[in-house]
């Protein structure tokens, strides 16, 4: 009988698996058809593009907006629009405008001779409706809190509406561009708020340039060409949205071709620019990473304690080494991609960890007990951090590192997402890394205002009155002026450890032509009536 | 057998009752309520009105016992997430997750028992060695990096195969074609546990009695070993199989997840992170009625393999 020798043949199959592995991903060629021509645009085709989970095409919808909002952009009209490198806004649904009182009425003209996909005429009763229902909490809409001060929306005919606010309301437009998506109201008035998610998912009726023509939920959805859009039929067919929901699954599908577009990781990203066929696209996101910290625990009361978390972070070396460069330290929550807001002159606090050890120890903390950690009133500096297993993983651990050197002791706790979301939310944390995107508008009422519903930080803003003002002017030069000091003041608040602004990292065949990569992976959807492929 | 078989049915509705306690109390223990995620951007308040709204602020008894009776009525709920009825949601990924793990089963069973026996006929020899090098492979490796190993190899540098999804097209070439690399993981998965079974099992029956006296008795091997040592191999083999099964199903959501294959596994593991709680109750009453159902084949097969096994 033989000896069983097959362990040291299975481990050496590994090891050459691994080897081959590596080596083929080094040589992945270009897909076919991969084109370098340009030209007159050809009408046709099918654009493939990733989504990562199941759409829910609904206007109203809060849920998994990432994944249903570039598909909506298709089906759907927004009344305004704001171009992403000028910030200016253009018509869209809406032709032109008129602010009165301040700001606090609104008057829009409609734009003539615009049809739902299923033929009835767009009015004002469309806008009035869709309005409405979003400050109505029973629909609860993403957008419910930017309309929860609207008095009143009317038709003043079948191609105006007047808004009526409690208050002035300068930065209308931006939020009426970020996916205030106008719904019908022919088929909405039926429904009642209850029902109308699940009804309206079966066969979304839009004035997009695109039209609902299938769903294979949980595989792709698939939306065809209006030939009646206002704009003109767009160049493409069809776009077929292809569910993928792992992000390394979704590159592997782009190298071999069978999606046009991908958002790809740092990594992948590196590896990809250069290549033949390929063009890829970086510039920063409209996103803003951050440790929240629970200003209500005594730990996190003191401003010293949180401006010197902060400097003892190398926030620098955390985007060279965690995100391989592609992206810039944050100063506060304003984010650069609001060019007209974001102040450049107010630079991140500087990385300084003496500095951040001389705060604490004003602050009352000191080692009493040489144990390494910081310790108060027989308190030590201790807390948990708590995350999900997501791409920026790695920063915690670097986190971790630099605060034990300044006496500080971090736990890391990993949850899965939901569970971390849920005690972030709910405010049962202590400290949490997150990101989050604020609409096409810097106001952060909402999320830094003392009675922000979305201040999950607990923080009492000083700046409360600053914002209120800020937003309800129209001028953006005077805005930007307040906005600045908000920054300023922000950078030193520190309610949140602001972390990085990460680079908005995009790659596609350049055999597709016409997208707006500068719209951000949520928005460049919306310009697909402009898109075509070789 | 009649009696055998009423008795286990019995027994099956009992342990699919007792997953469902389990599970339903389970999920409804873990932290992070589905009205976080579906709201992410409502106020605190307004988060745990939804919440009352759907019903989850009940005790978690009065729930249970309310989804049992909508169970009761035939219907399993409306997903949070996809605003669908549960069934049609289940209806649509059921087929796709049959039709691969089914497939993949098939095919592992079949290549265990013919290389199982061969390797355990030819042992130390090169067919043996084989068997062994790519079992210890099939066990070694993740899943997930087998399914990123073979996208790169054979879709991305080869292009013989496509990357992931279903076809676009009705056509049974491009079926099989899309199913060939997640049917590959799932079926070397399987196969890598379940030949080392065969295998021994063979092995162990090769030093038998029974086997020396058919050998000299003049039958040719080929009858030896399909009359007399496979039937009796199998026995063990055939609870091995069983168990492989459960273990295909909960490998097919990271199959599916990664070639994008929209199947139940999939389906539960997305419901699972967005706490859509309906989507997770309908699913583990149809995998756990599934499994149990293919326990009790496995358990009836033994009578056939094994005419000392009655059940009375």
């Amino acid at each position: 009988m033989s000896s069983f020798r097959g362990r040291g043949l299975g481990r050496l199959a590994m090891v050459l698996s691994v080897v081959v592995a590596l080596t083929v991903v080094a040589c992945a060629p270009a897909a076919p058809n991969a084109s370098q021509a340009t030209g007159q645009p050809k009408r046709g085709g099918t654009l493939n593009w990733p989504i990562s989970g199941n759409p829910i095409v609904y206007p109203f919808t809060q849920t998994a907006t990432v994944n249903s909002w570039p598909v909506m952009q298709t089906i759907y009209d927004v009344l305004v629009v704001v171009d992403p490198v000028s910030f200016e806004v253009k018509p869209s649904l809406a032709t032109s405008w008129k602010v009165l009182e301040g700001g606090r009425v609104w008057e829009f003209e409609l734009r003539q001779g615009v049809k739902w996909h299923d033929g009835q005429p767009f009015t004002a009763d469309d806008v009035v409706f869709t309005l409405k229902a979003t400050g109505n909490k029973d629909y609860a809409a993403f957008h419910q809190l930017y309309f929860a001060d609207m008095e009143k929306a009317e038709a003043v005919d079948a191609s105006h509406v007047r808004l009526t606010f409690t208050r002035p309301r300068g930065n209308l437009l931006p939020i009426l561009a970020y996916q205030i998506f106008i719904a019908p109201n022919h088929i909405f008035k039926n429904l009642a708020p209850k029902d109308a998610a699940t009804e309206s998912v079966k066969h979304p009726i839009g004035t997009g340039p695109f039209k609902f023509s299938e769903n294979v939920a949980g595989d792709h959805y698939t939306v065809v060409a209006n030939d009646d859009y206002f704009a003109g039929r767009p160049y493409l067919d069809s776009v077929l949205f292809k569910v993928i929901p792992d992000t390394q699954a979704q590159i592997a599908q782009f190298q071999a071709g069978t999606i046009d577009w991908v958002q790809p990781t740092s990594d992948a990203f590196n590896a990809l620019k250069g290549r033949a066929g390929i063009q890829t696209v970086q510039f920063t996101a409209n996103l803003l990473v951050l440790v929240a910290l629970n200003n209500a625990l005594p730990l996190f009361s003191d401003a010293r304690v949180r401006r010197a978390l902060a400097m003892a972070l190398d926030r620098e070396g955390i985007v060279k080494s965690v995100l391989s460069g592609n992206g810039r330290a944050a100063v506060g929550p304003i984010i650069p991609v609001f060019k007209w807001a974001y102040p450049e002159d107010v630079k991140p606090l500087a990385y300084d960890p003496q500095a951040a050890r001389r705060l604490l120890s004003e602050a009352g903390w000191s080692d009493s007990d040489n144990d390494g950690v910081l310790d108060k009133a027989g308190t030590p500096f201790r807390f948990t951090m708590v995350h999900w297993q997501s791409q920026y993983r790695g920063v915690l651990d670097v986190a971790q590192q630099q605060w034990k050197q300044v006496g500080v002791d971090a736990k890391i706790e990993i949850l899965d997402s939901a569970a971390a979301i849920g005690k972030y939310r709910s405010r049962q944390y202590e400290a949490a890394m997150t990101w989050w995107t604020p609409p096409f508008d810097p106001d952060m009422a909402n999320y830094f205002g003392t009675k922000g519903v979305n201040n999950v930080y607990n923080f009492t803003n000083p700046d409360d009155e600053l914002l209120a003002k800020a937003s309800a002017i129209v001028d953006l030069k005077e805005r930007a002026a307040l906005y600045k000091t908000f920054q300023q003041n922000m950078r030193e608040a520190q309610p949140a450890v602001f972390l990085f602004y990460p680079d908005d990292l995009q790659a596609h065949w350049t055999r597709v032509h016409g997208l707006q990569p500068e719209s951000g992976v949520v928005t460049i959807t919306r310009g697909f009536n402009v898109v075509w492929k070789e | 057998m009649g009696r055998y078989l009423l008795g286990r049915l019995g027994q099956a509705a009992i342990v699919v009752a007792l997953v469902s306690f389990g599970i339903f109390m389970l999920i409804r223990s873990v932290p992070g309520g589905p009205e976080l995620i579906l709201f992410p951007e409502m106020s605190l308040e307004q988060a745990r009105a939804a919440r009352r709204g759907l019903g989850l602020e009940e005790s978690p008894l009065v729930q249970y016992a309310r989804w049992v009776g909508d169970i009761l009525r035939g219907q399993l709920g409306t997903s949070y997430i996809y605003s669908m009825p549960v069934t049609e949601l289940l209806k649509s990924r059921l087929g796709a997750t049959l039709l691969l793990v089914g497939t993949s089963f098939i095919a592992s069973v079949t290549l265990s028992l013919v290389l199982g026996v061969g390797a355990a006929l030819r042992r130390g020899r090169l067919l043996d060695r084989a068997v062994n090098v790519v079992s210890s492979f099939g066990l070694a490796a993740p899943v997930f990096w087998l399914g990123m190993l073979f996208i790169i190899v054979f879709a991305v540098v080869l292009q013989w195969l496509p990357p992931g999804g279903l076809p676009s097209s009705a056509s049974p070439v491009e079926l099989v074609r899309h199913m060939l690399l997640p049917g590959l993981v799932l079926t070397l998965l399987s196969f890598a546990e379940l030949v080392r079974y065969v295998r021994s099992a063979v092995i162990a029956q090769l030093e038998a009695a029974y086997v020396a006296t058919a050998n000299a008795k003049g039958l040719p091997p080929i009858t030896v070993v399909s009359r007399h040592i496979l039937r009796n191999a199998l026995v063990p083999v055939v609870t091995v199989i069983g168990l492989q099964l459960r273990a295909l199903v909960s490998g097919a959501a990271i199959t599916e997840t990664v070639f994008a294959w929209p199947g139940m596994g999939r389906l539960v593991f997305d419901a699972a992170f967005n706490r859509d709680y309906p989507v997770m109750m309908g699913a583990t009453l149809v995998v756990s009625v599934v499994v149990v159902a293919l326990n009790l084949i496995a358990d009836l097969s033994y009578a056939y393999l094994d005419p000392r096994i009655r059940y009375a």
